[in-house]
């Protein structure tokens, strides 16, 4: 039988040449040679040996050809794809590790997909206006007042719109509402807007059909026209194609519909607009600063150009009306109108994912570190095959690559699904959540992240073990555990800025616990559990006149009061957490004889007598309103107590007299009549204010919000309310209802949600950080099992093998706190705009996320020193 | 390419190319070129200087059919081309010009450099 070439030498080969055909070519020369010459001239032996110097003395031949190979034909030639293959093959040897690997980097990148998808579609995406960077959003103030964003009046508006100078446009708004009635439905609440000219060419706005209001219908007296959104073409109109020219039933009146507004129109202060009518100047009936204002300024034109425009107008008017002396505009991008005030939470949740990112990284970088280390054989042979390091190094790398590429595929579904339960989940005041979704933008970013996490992951271990001193233990035949003594630095330091951002993230999350607790028990002036609450609105046509009016309600709160259970009713035009609502400014009659002419602006209500018990505001001094108050009797005013302070700091407010009118005349005094608690109605971390209350049968409003407390549930109210409501007037449609503790809740909405945003993300770091422990100190004891082994047979104790394990853990936890609390620090200066009630060091929430590091570290450490305290001596002696 | 002079070994490789007149194989011209130089020349390099005189179009190769199986791999053999010619020639007009006056090496002794 012919003696057979050495196998070892051709496998050999074949690893140098790296493509098997130049391998085969050359094996096949070799065998020739080796069976039709050297085999006579040398014997067997002598052959074998002549076929293993060839074998070796090719391989620097081979890697060379190989590597002129590569740079000739680009990497691409034979470098990445073969290193890809060799990736995706090596991991499928090692499927727990790459699965566990993915499965880190898909939660970092999926929830970093989430929230970047927010982030674009609420604050990056431009508004869906023409421009908008040039349209701005004015208000106006006084010096004195606290109140910074007034409306503006109408002669001010008209003023603006007939000189525009450097304007293009000027368009002002003013919101109503009114009960939409058609035949065969339940009567609907709608809201709409009065818009002056120039309204909708501010944010270039054309209509999908029809047309904007014309001069004539602006100029003219009062014009039964509407626009209507897309929105409610399509609900009640049926999206008919002959809308335009159709009726609309509002409040009584019949509105004949000129244009439909396109689907992507969105109305900037409100998204659930649906209804525009002309605000007709031509018959400007209100003296009060009611106009909402929007210019859009010409190119080039900038916001101190567009501000001294505005003030200067308002000037020339204070010159010869008293109503506009001593007022100022300021001017805000429309952007930052829409998006300010969440814009902080949203920055601030997203760098929380980004530490997210990081952490999920830096385990992944871990595992990859401790796996080269494991396969070091194979490192060594690469080297001595004339792989060179940068190689070997891109070998490395593009394994990682592979696993985040995989990592990003899984965390773009994780992603979507994330978004979807964000998007359910936000508060309801999260502007343009209808926006956000997974565009070429976040798809962008979801490959960015993939590709930084893949060469951040991949990059230290394939330096690490590839580095100098991977290369001088490599050419002194260093064993592996000579090469995992030099990573376990290493893999200890990523481990413990793991624990860092963990730790800060916790931190966070128990920031926001405090603040949610804090702003639950904020003193709100009124009592909110077993109380009810919804929206009343008369229409003008049918209920003309005060009497009718006040009459309606007098009925309609007796009714209530009738149900059973109920204990006490009452009405105002503005409930409590419901927003800013009317504002005026008063001033005392002892100031004003004492030459204090500056009046203090406070929240404007009107209230049924009843308002404060139904409420469960306290009324500290005087009494409330009387059933018999009414246009007929002398005006009335109740006030709140910092308000009461504020105009009569000596006390005695009751029985004073205030006025609204900067020169007042005899009859322009109200008397005071009582003191009641501060009301909130901004939201729960707004300073109170001052709030005073007017008399509803002095100063009736149609539309009102009525609340019924009772015994037990008040949601069983509803019912009952609507039912007595439809029998006194079955076109009156009850709205907006919510008991008073729902309303808290949803005034909370943004916090919670920020809340339980940050204890999900803090609660996943702390499981990967708590991977990441387990990962080394696992390490650690699969390399130390001879140490181990040593030890216990020289009668060290199970326990104490099991003590050092675990203390290790510790010890890692430990070194992390310090670097994780100086980045929670950082991390509650930039969350100041979140937090209420939460000032300087939280030792409790230090002190308490510190304990839950540390024993979440104890507890991962308790599988590898389990498994140290099971190593049989004997065994581990052997194995080496 | 043309103005680059070939290295020592792609000489002696592309000079028994053209000595075994199309015929050459990795086997034979190992062996021949084993022979001239008075050494056991490797099989690898005389297959990596193949490739590269091929990339550089001075040879040609093309598969034959074996005479006797090999591992089921055809055998390449290479012929070399007018530009594997003019590379040769110009390679030796190189070497001829270098050594022009220096006679005889011995005569030249390290005193007189």
């Amino acid at each position: 039988m012919t003696p057979e070439s050495p196998a070892a030498a051709r496998w050999l080969v074949r690893r140098a040449a790296g493509d098997a055909t130049r391998a085969a070519d050359l094996l096949a020369d070799l065998d020739e040679e080796f069976r039709t010459h050297q085999l006579a001239a040398r014997g067997p032996r002598g052959a074998r040996l002549w076929y293993w110097r060839q074998a070796w003395a090719a391989v620097p031949h081979l890697a060379s050809r190989r590597w002129e190979r590569a740079r000739a034909g680009g990497w691409a030639a034979e470098g990445l794809p073969a290193d890809a293959r060799y990736a995706v093959r090596t991991l499928g040897r090692s499927p727990l590790y790459a699965a566990t690997a993915v499965l880190t980097l898909a939660l970092g990148i999926g929830a970093n997909t989430a929230l970047f998808s927010v982030v674009r579609g609420v604050l990056l995406a431009p508004l869906p206006y023409g421009e908008p960077e040039r349209i701005y959003r004015a208000w106006t103030h006084t010096d004195d007042g606290d109140i910074a964003d007034f409306s503006f009046r109408v002669v001010e508006y008209r003023d603006l719109y007939e000189r525009p100078g450097p304007f293009a446009a000027v368009g002002a708004e003013f919101p109503i509402s009114g009960t939409l009635n058609a035949p065969d439905a339940e009567p609907v609440q709608v809201e709409g807007r009065m818009v002056t000219p120039g309204f909708f060419e501010v944010f270039g706005v054309t209509p999908a059909a029809g047309r904007t209001f014309g001069s004539d219908e602006i100029e003219g007296g009062e014009a039964l026209v509407a626009l209507v959104s897309h929105r409610l073409w399509r609900s009640a109109l049926a999206g008919r194609p002959d809308a335009v020219g159709s009726t609309l039933d509002l409040d009584g009146r019949a509105f004949t519909v000129i244009g439909v507004l396109p689907p992507s129109y969105t109305h900037v202060s409100d998204p659930d607009v649906d209804v525009f009518i002309p605000y007709t100047i031509g018959t400007s009936r209100w003296i009060a600063r009611w106009l909402d204002l929007y210019v859009r300024v010409r190119p080039g034109v900038e916001a101190e150009g567009a501000l001294a425009a505005i003030d200067a107008t308002i000037d020339r008017i204070g010159e010869r009306e008293e109503r506009s002396r001593g007022w100022h505009a300021s001017v805000e991008p429309l952007a930052h109108m829409v998006v300010g005030d969440v814009s902080r939470t949203v920055w601030v949740l997203f760098a929380s994912v980004g530490l997210l990112l990081i952490i999920a990284c830096v385990n992944t970088a871990s595992l990859s570190l401790a796996r080269s280390v494991e396969r070091i054989a194979g490192v060594r042979l690469r080297f001595a095959l004339g792989a060179g390091r940068a190689r070997l190094v891109r070998q490395i790398v593009v394994e990682s690559l592979v696993v985040a590429a995989l990592g990003g595929l899984a965390g773009l579904a994780i992603g979507a699904l994330g978004l979807r339960a964000l998007v359910a989940i936000a508060p309801p005041d999260v502007p343009r959540l209808d926006e956000v979704g997974l565009d070429p933008w976040v798809l962008a970013f979801t490959a960015g992240i993939t590709l930084a996490a893949g060469l951040l992951s991949g990059l230290v271990p394939a330096l690490r073990a590839t580095g100098p001193d991977g290369a001088a233990r490599l050419a002194t035949g260093a064993r592996g555990d000579v090469a995992a003594r030099g990573a376990q630095p290493l893999l200890a330091g990523l481990v413990v800025a793991e624990v860092a951002m963990a730790l800060a993230l916790l931190v966070g999350a128990g920031l926001l616990v405090r603040t949610v607790g804090a702003l639950h028990d904020t003193e709100m002036g009124f009592e909110a559990p077993g109380a009810l609450a919804f929206q009343v609105s008369l229409p003008a046509a049918r209920y003309r006149g005060a009497a009718e009016v006040t009459g309606f309600y007098r009925r309609y709160l007796d009714a209530l009061a009738g149900i059973g259970g109920v204990t006490a009713v009452g009405a105002a035009a503005d409930l409590p957490l419901g927003g800013r609502g009317a504002v005026a400014s008063l001033n005392s009659e002892a100031r004003v004889l004492s030459g204090e002419l500056d009046r203090v602006s406070a929240l404007q209500r009107r209230a049924t007598p009843t308002l404060f018990r139904a409420l469960g505001t306290p009324l500290l001094d005087g009494r409330t309103f009387l059933p018999e108050e009414d246009t007929s009797r002398p005006d009335v005013l109740v006030l709140s107590e910092s308000l009461a302070r504020a105009l009569f700091p000596a006390g005695g407010a009751v029985g004073s007299r205030v006025t609204f009118r900067p020169s007042p005349g005899e009859e322009d005094w109200l008397t005071v009549v009582g003191v009641v608690a501060d009301v909130q109605y901004l939201a729960p971390d707004a300073p109170l204010g001052f709030q005073l209350y007017e008399a509803h049968g002095q100063s009736p409003v149609r539309q009102m919000g009525v609340v019924v407390r009772g015994d037990g549930d008040p949601a069983r109210f509803l019912a009952p309310a609507r039912a007595l409501l439809r029998e006194m007037d079955p076109t009156l449609p009850l709205f907006g209802a919510a008991t008073l503790s729902e309303r808290v809740e949803r005034s909370l909405a943004r916090q919670a949600f920020a809340m339980r945003a940050f204890a999900l993300f803090a609660t996943i770091s702390v499981l990967m950080a708590a991977a990441g422990v387990y990962g080394v100190l696992a390490f650690a004891v699969s390399r130390r099992r001879r140490e181990i082994g040593v030890r216990m047979a020289l009668g060290a104790p199970r326990s104490r093998v099991v003590t050092a394990v675990v203390g290790r853990g510790a010890a890692l936890a430990a070194a992390g706190i310090g670097p994780g609390l100086l980045l929670a620090w950082a991390l509650q200066r930039g969350m100041r705009g979140m937090l209420f009630g939460v000032e300087g060091v939280q030792l409790a929430v230090v002190g308490v996320t510190a304990a839950c590091t540390l024993a979440v570290a104890v507890a991962a450490a308790w599988l590898p020193a389990a498994r140290a305290a099971r190593v049989d001596p004997s065994a581990a002696l052997r194995a080496e | 390419m043309g103005a680059g002079i070939l290295g020592a070994f792609e000489e002696l490789v592309l000079l028994e190319v053209v000595r075994q007149r199309g015929e050459g194989y990795g086997v034979s011209l190992r062996r021949e070129l084993s022979e001239r130089t008075g050494s056991d020349v490797s099989m690898g390099a005389v297959h990596a200087t193949l490739e590269r005189l091929e990339e550089k179009g001075l040879v040609r190769s093309r598969v034959d059919r074996p005479a006797q199986p090999r591992r089921g791999r055809p055998r390449r053999s290479f012929t070399v081309t007018d530009a594997g010619i003019g590379a040769l020639e110009h390679t030796r007009a190189v070497r001829a010009r270098a050594w022009d006056g220096l006679a005889a090496l011995d005569e030249v002794s390290p005193r007189d450099a």
